[in-house]
């Protein structure tokens, strides 16, 4: 039992941390590129994560998102990124912090949280019924033409 | 000692999984490069580059022709001009004679006819001049820079007073809010955008970069199509 403990020990500990970090986001970029998608920024992995720095998200050519810093954390049963500072070039929506994360124990659902300058986001995206939920907490004015509102407040709701 | 010995080599494994998976990935970045567009207008004198030393302005030295020149239409390609002859009005085609004299250019202030070989210049009155120019001049619409960066920073303020959809051609004007600036610039339902200070607006990323930089522009020159005509809309940002 230990034996297979060690085992099973040794390769996620292995694949955890000697996951090439970088080529895999370089290769997510190339993917994203044929979405006509680009998200240009430095990084820099370590064995524990991936730091996007100075980031710069451009759809169909069109600039719609800067963000300062963003760690990501694949650790496979749990995983973490945290984005920092994310503004988007409309109408200066700003999030100071936005934490998206995914475990096994929740396999079909990534949670979501984050404050922003137009209120607290809180809410999931969910795989298995493709679609995103995801409550804003004291929205101002400027975003609520956007959200829909139901018994525990405003929210915003998306079919992909 | 043989449990750490079985999962360092679980460890070793781990690591050589990801050697073989790396083989197939990207190791280069894929950026998106932005050709940065520089929308001011720029006269460039091409014959700096092709004439050595200095280019000499052709000089026309012509005599003074007792004309009452009343008004100038058009430039040194075409046109015409109206000049006084006992109360009445003539009309004088470029390259059209008057008693003999061949208009030979029209200029800004002045035009020049020419006779036996001989030139000869008539200008405005100095004191009035101005008032007779009737060369076509492009309407300026004074635009506040305070409103620009409004409207800049709130997107849904835009979308509040104008509607617009891509087309063929640029982007077609479906709504236009009574009152708003936009109303005021002169923009009017149906119209087409077709180019903004020169640019032409085939995708989103054109009218997008126009509406980044909106607030750093000096000056506007809208191309828009009404009722199958191009117009060109032109402000000067205060």
């Amino acid at each position: 039992m230990s034996r297979l403990a060690s085992i099973l020990l040794g390769l996620y500990l292995g694949i955890t941390f000697f996951m090439p970090k970088e080529p895999l986001f370089y290769t997510a970029q190339k993917y994203l590129k044929s979405k006509n998608i680009y998200l240009n920024s430095k990084t820099e992995s370590s064995f524990i994560k991936l730091t996007l720095k100075d980031a710069v998200l451009f759809v169909d050519g069109m600039d719609v998102a800067t963000l300062k810093e963003c760690d990501i954390y694949p650790f496979l049963l749990y995983n973490k990124v945290e984005i920092k500072n994310l503004l988007f070039s409309i109408d200066n929506l700003k999030v100071k912090n936005l934490i998206l994360t995914y475990s096994i124990v929740r396999p079909t659902l990534l949670d979501i949280k984050g404050s922003a300058n137009f209120g607290t986001i809180e809410g999931s995206l969910d795989l298995k019924e493709r679609f995103i939920k995801v409550y804003v907490k004291k929205a101002s004015n400027r975003v609520k033409r956007f959200l829909r509102k139901d018994k525990e407040g405003y929210y915003y709701y998306e079919k992909f | 000692m043989k449990s750490f010995k079985t999962f360092l080599v679980s460890l070793l494994i781990g690591a050589l999984l990801w050697g073989v998976v790396n083989l197939f990935l990207s190791h280069t970045p894929t950026l998106y490069s932005k050709v940065k567009r520089d929308y001011n207008f720029y006269i460039i004198k091409l014959e700096r580059l092709f004439f050595e030393g200095k280019v000499v302005k052709k000089r026309v030295v012509a005599e003074k022709l007792n004309i009452k020149l009343k008004a100038i239409y058009g430039d040194s390609k075409s046109g015409f001009i109206i000049i006084e002859d006992k109360g009445k009005s003539v009309f004088v085609d470029l390259n059209g004679l008057y008693k003999g004299y061949k208009l030979m250019d029209i200029r800004r202030e002045s035009v020049i006819f020419e006779k036996n070989s001989k030139r000869y210049i008539v200008e405005f009155d100095k004191i009035n001049s101005d008032k007779y120019i009737i060369k076509e001049k492009r309407e300026k619409i004074a635009v506040k820079r305070d409103t620009f960066k409004e409207y800049k920073n709130n997107l849904s303020k835009v979308w509040q007073n104008i509607h617009i959809q891509k087309s063929k051609e640029g982007y077609k004007i479906l709504f236009v809010r009574l009152g708003s600036i936009f109303d005021k610039i002169g923009l009017k339902r149906g119209d087409v955008i077709l180019r903004v200070n020169n640019r032409d607006l085939l995708n989103d990323a054109d009218a997008w970069d126009i509406y980044k930089n909106a607030d750093s522009f000096r000056e506007f020159e809208i191309v828009i199509k009404r009722n199958n005509k191009e117009k060109v809309l032109y402000y000067e940002i205060d």
